[in-house]
């Protein structure tokens, strides 16, 4: 059974290009559009792997990576952070938030396949 | 050194003495008459009576001098006590110029002290003054910063959709024609609000480094309306918003650039487009005049503004997110460059609004200062005082 992965940004084309990707690479693919909505989305469908947009109305991409470490049940759910600010204080921020891996947009779609893969433990 | 203030020789007139004193002098000399344990304990007793825990600290003055005299006094004789004080005390008698050499000294010291006071008070408020001027600074600074990482977060967030798209459709020469279609379609509309953006900040950084051009007419504010009604007309029918417009037969003039004015009054239209519900919207825009001013008042009837953001909407790359998702398009710095626009030709602008009942942004330009325009009268009136309205 393929892999969950929640894609979570309040950019309309940035879910439709990151849908059309993750789909081409066999996962199968839930979207949320703000960081509550990427709360319930995890806790309902606990998704293996998140693409966590930092700026999103609501709930910022960084509470929500604070909401699913501190959660007994899904703090095991990979995080991989993406951000257009891209300031090496975001980075650490984010990073010491308990994401796993951290991407700075505009990303090569390869390299976040490879980034997406290498954190589920698949070969390349 | 010391003066003796103590008048120690008084019995004749008044001598003053300068001298030069020293504990380890003074101590042995007491102690040679009255034994060095007894001279020791004086000296301790002296030392605790001024506060200080050694000898050595007292201060050889001539307070000290008298006070081994008077002790020695009791043991010697008051003239011993002197001659052996003075064998161990530099003393000489003063004349009178070296008196008033002294005094002189000593009020120049005053007076330099009260000066270095002075000069103290007003740097410790200079410090003040500096430390205010750097907190501003850094705010300035951090408010830079702000600035910097939002245009990047700006510039970066359509640059991800066209590079992605791009690549997406590179790796894939089997791609649907639909499919391609919709990626290119979304790549030019990021594209075109890349471009607005680049357009907007660069705006936005000319008008506020002083270094835009402004051209100053008088502007018949009804033309300005017009011609940016005339260009909205089919963004409005497309969204299925109508579009009414409330011009008086004439208004005064303004004396203001044109094209900037028109500008502005896009941004509005355009931002009451975006908020304005689809195929039920209704837009109103306002032109009239008061005494001393030229108003003009965009009303739509969107989900409105809560009162707390009524100074956020003016604030750069700030736009007012509704809980629905619905995520207008934009930069977030129409409305700055509007209201430093307004403001460049000394005037205002507004923003009213309830929250469900829509909003209402408006502006107003003080009127051309000079006598009565003379085409008054002259009638080439296009519109009716009726309101004129284009539905869709």
């Amino acid at each position: 059974m393929s892999k969950k992965i929640l894609i979570a940004d309040d950019e309309p084309n940035i879910l439709i290009s990151l849908e059309f990707l993750m789909k081409r690479e066999g996962y199968e693919v839930l979207l949320a559009r703000d960081g509550q909505e990427a709360m319930d989305v995890i806790a309902r469908e606990r998704p293996a792997l998140v693409l966590l947009d930092v700026m999103m109305p609501i709930k910022s991409g960084f509470d929500v990576c604070c909401e699913v470490r501190a959660s007994e049940t899904l703090r095991d759910t990979l995080v991989l952070m993406l951000t257009a600010k891209g300031r090496d204080t975001d980075v650490a921020k984010g990073l010491a938030l308990g994401a796993n891996a951290y991407m700075t947009k505009p990303f090569s779609t390869k390299e976040l396949v490879q980034k997406v893969r290498e954190m589920l433990g698949e070969a390349a | 050194m010391f003066v003796d203030v103590f008048n120690r020789t008084a019995e004749t007139h008044p001598v003053f003495w300068q001298g030069k004193a020293q504990v380890s002098a003074l101590l042995p000399l007491a102690g040679r008459f009255l034994g060095a344990p007894a001279a020791q304990r004086l000296f301790a007793d002296y030392a605790q009576r001024l506060g200080l825990s050694h000898v050595e600290d007292i201060p050889a003055d001539a307070r000290l001098v008298q006070f081994v005299e008077t002790q020695l006094a009791g043991a010697i004789g008051s003239a011993s006590a002197r001659v052996m004080v003075a064998s161990v005390v530099e003393e000489e008698a003063l004349d009178l110029d070296d008196v008033l050499r002294i005094l002189d000294e000593a009020s120049q010291l005053r007076a330099y002290s009260h000066a270095l006071e002075e000069k103290s008070q007003s740097l410790e408020l200079a410090t003040t003054e500096l430390r205010e001027a750097n907190q501003k600074l850094q705010s300035l600074d951090l408010m830079k910063d702000d600035f910097m990482s939002s245009v990047t977060h700006e510039l970066r967030t359509p640059l991800t959709s066209i590079r992605a798209l791009s690549e997406l459709m590179r790796d894939d020469d089997a791609m649907e024609l639909a499919q391609r279609q919709q990626f290119l379609g979304i790549i030019v509309t990021e594209a075109e609000r890349l471009s607005r953006l680049v357009n907007q900040v660069l705006d936005m950084a000319k008008i506020e480094a002083g270094q835009a051009d402004w051209s100053s007419t008088e502007v018949d504010m009804r033309d300005v309306v017009e011609q940016a009604g005339d260009s909205m007309r089919e963004s409005y029918r497309e969204r299925g918003v109508a579009l009414l417009l409330e011009l008086p037969v004439q208004v005064r003039p303004v004396c203001a650039d044109a094209d900037r004015l028109t500008q502005v009054v896009l941004n509005l239209l355009s931002n009451a487009l975006k908020y304005a519900p689809a195929q039920r919207g209704q837009v109103v825009l306002r032109l009239s005049d008061t005494a001393q001013e030229l108003m003009l008042e965009v009303q739509d009837n969107g989900p409105g503004i809560a009162a707390d953001q009524d100074a956020v909407v003016f604030e750069k790359f700030r736009q007012v997110a509704g809980d629905d998702h619905y995520r207008p398009g934009g930069t977030g710095l129409g409305l700055p460059i509007s209201r430093q626009i307004v403001a460049h030709f000394g005037g205002r602008m507004w923003l009213r609004s309830t929250p469900g009942q829509g909003a209402c942004f408006g502006f107003a330009l003080p009127h051309r200062r000079e006598v009565e325009s003379k085409g008054e009268g002259e009638g080439v009136q296009v519109n009716t005082d009726k309101p004129r309205s284009d539905e869709t």
